[in-house]
């Protein structure tokens, strides 16, 4: 047992990287991968994480170094620069325990499978990095990694749930029938399924626009570049950067932007192999079952709502970041808020007008849950990707996947009065939640089984 | 060089996944060399859609049409109806 610690404690020891990359081969090989190609996942996961270490530490030194100016130009004090979720969940994924977080999942949907808990098969392998979060969040604040684990593991079990009790609502914003989703942002329904009743009873659900048009007019403000440049240059100009510095700046802030996915899509590249074996391995062992396939959100990202609304309340959230007392975030890498509109648009059922009062509403609660956490991430940058930042400066993720429930969670486990508070209520509302969109989903259902009996008879 | 764009709401997680696997499909077959497969943001498809010979979409409903050869990216996300949507693909490229 000695000696394993020794040996382990040694490969944490040669830095994250190194460690993933060694880990990750390792566990291709028990799932009987060819070792070559082993080998390639586990230096290509290296990579990925050498590689957001690099963007990270660049948008720093330039996006944040101007932020550092913008604060003492205008007073107001934005010190935490935000990512957004590819460098988030990217660093997550070098916590020195993140690997745990793979046979846990597995495990968890293996046993629920078997026990007929549920009938989804999750083979989103990208949101493991979600768990391995949430383990990190809450072990940082207990030190205890079991107990960080147990709440990872607690949050596995309730996407299995949500994603079974909500797969008819899903084929009917999709067409796509047999397939459900097991991720995590759809838990916010259990705070969000009130706030859509009441507005289900006050507004009319005619009141609607047409998204797709007016997307196609100012989609262009989506793609990561143009959204770069225009937030590097008003960093620039309000901390009273001069003209060509910046539009220099606008270019740089436009670079982080792009390279963050391109560099983030290599933990895809080094994962899939291992998805797949893992999802074998669970097909094999239940073949005679039939699943739900438990994908990723974007399989409703064809939908124009999402995007036009995510770029039309950018300038919304820039105002509230200057304006909420208390606030030290600046957002950056999250502009587009999908943690809030996408739940908003799945629990709506694509209604614009409920899904905008919905993300105006919620967007202060994401900044200072942001706020909140600013020191765990730029810990998490400096311990995973060796990412110092300078003094005074933070890392922060705006419109973190399922803020208020990290929030409380993190808060209940240190026995704070107002987490075990929040952590009841939840409870309540999870159990209200449940119920109501079980029962929403089986009417969902009987709908779309009207719809296909029709033509026959 | 023939070019596939997939695209998802990032262009890193769902995406990336289905041009992986596509990639695999393609080397199978001897084709690494002359297809190569861009995993990119769905806003930016109106960039990259000029000069994409096949875009394998994630999200077909209520997407907007566009004018290249559109197939499904979901058979290689369930793993069901992966090789015919494939052979499609390939008949599209002029590979089939």
């Amino acid at each position: 047992m000695d000696a394993l610690r020794t040996v382990f404690q040694g490969l944490i020891d040669l830095g994250a990287p190194v460690f993933l990359a060694v880990i990750l081969t390792l566990i291709g090989i028990t799932f009987r991968m060819k070792i070559t190609r082993a080998i390639s996942a586990g230096l290509t996961l290296g990579v990925a994480l050498a590689g957001i270490s690099l963007v990270v530490d660049f948008m720093l030194n330039n996006v944040g170094t101007a932020s550092q100016a913008f604060v003492e130009n205008t007073g107001v004090s934005l010190s935490a620069l935000d990512m957004g979720w590819p460098p988030a969940l990217g660093l997550a994924w070098g916590w020195q325990f993140a690997f745990l977080m793979f046979p846990i999942q597995i495990v968890v949907n293996l046993v629920m499978l078997a026990m007929r808990w549920t009938t989804c098969l999750n083979v989103d392998m990208w949101n493991v990095g979600n768990k391995v979060l949430t383990a990190f969040l809450v072990t940082y604040v207990s030190d205890l990694v079991w107990l960080g684990f147990a709440v990872a593991t607690l949050q596995a079990v309730a996407e299995l749930k949500n994603a079974d009790v909500t797969r008819y609502r899903l084929q009917k914003l999709t067409g796509i029938p047999g397939v459900s989703m097991p991720h995590p942002m759809f838990l916010t329904g259990i705070w969000l399924y009130p706030f859509v009743k009441i507005m289900d009873r006050v507004l009319p659900s005619t009141w609607n626009i047409d998204a797709q048009k007016l997307r196609e007019k100012i989609g262009v403000f989506g793609e990561n570049h143009v959204m770069g440049f225009l937030i590097g240059c008003a960093i620039g100009a309000l901390g009273g950067y001069d003209f060509s510095a910046t539009l220099t700046l606008g270019i740089q802030a436009a670079a982080a932007l792009t390279l963050f996915p391109l560099v983030a899509k290599l933990f895809t590249t080094a994962l899939t192999p291992v998805s797949e074996a893992a999802t074998n391995f669970t097909k094999k062992r239940f073949a005679d079952r039939e699943f739900t396939i438990g994908l990723d959100w974007p399989v409703m990202a064809g939908r124009s709502e999402h995007w036009l609304l995510m770029i039309m309340t950018i300038p919304v959230l820039l105002l509230y970041a200057l304006i909420l007392p208390g606030n030290i975030v600046l957002p950056f890498g999250g502009l587009m808020n999908i943690c809030l509109v996408v739940p908003l648009f799945f629990f709506t059922m694509g209604n614009f007008v409920k899904m905008a009062i919905g993300t105006i509403i919620g967007i202060p609660m994401q900044l200072y849950v942001a706020t909140y956490f600013a020191p765990y991430f730029t810990s998490l940058a400096s311990s995973s990707g060796g990412v110092e930042t300078p003094e005074g400066q933070q890392l922060a993720w705006f419109g973190m996947d399922i803020s208020e429930l990290r929030y409380i969670a993190t808060e209940a486990v240190q026995g704070s009065v107002v987490g075990i508070i929040l952590a009841l209520v939840t409870i309540a509302l999870a159990v209200y939640y449940f119920r109501g969109i079980k029962r929403d989903d089986l009417a969902i259902k009987a709908e779309l089984e009207g719809q296909h009996a029709a033509p026959r008879s | 060089m023939k070019t596939i764009i997939v695209a998802c709401g990032g262009g890193i997680a769902t995406s990336q996944t289905v041009a992986v696997k596509l990639e695999n499909l393609l080397a199978d077959r001897g084709l690494r060399g002359s297809v190569s497969v861009e995993a990119i943001n769905i806003n930016s498809i109106p960039t990259y859609i000029k000069s994409a010979d096949v875009y394998v979409s994630i999200a077909q409903h209520g997407e907007a049409q566009y004018d290249i050869p559109t197939f499904s990216g979901i058979p290689f996300l369930t793993g069901m109806g992966a090789e015919d949507e494939f052979a499609k693909i390939l008949t599209a490229l002029g590979e089939g």
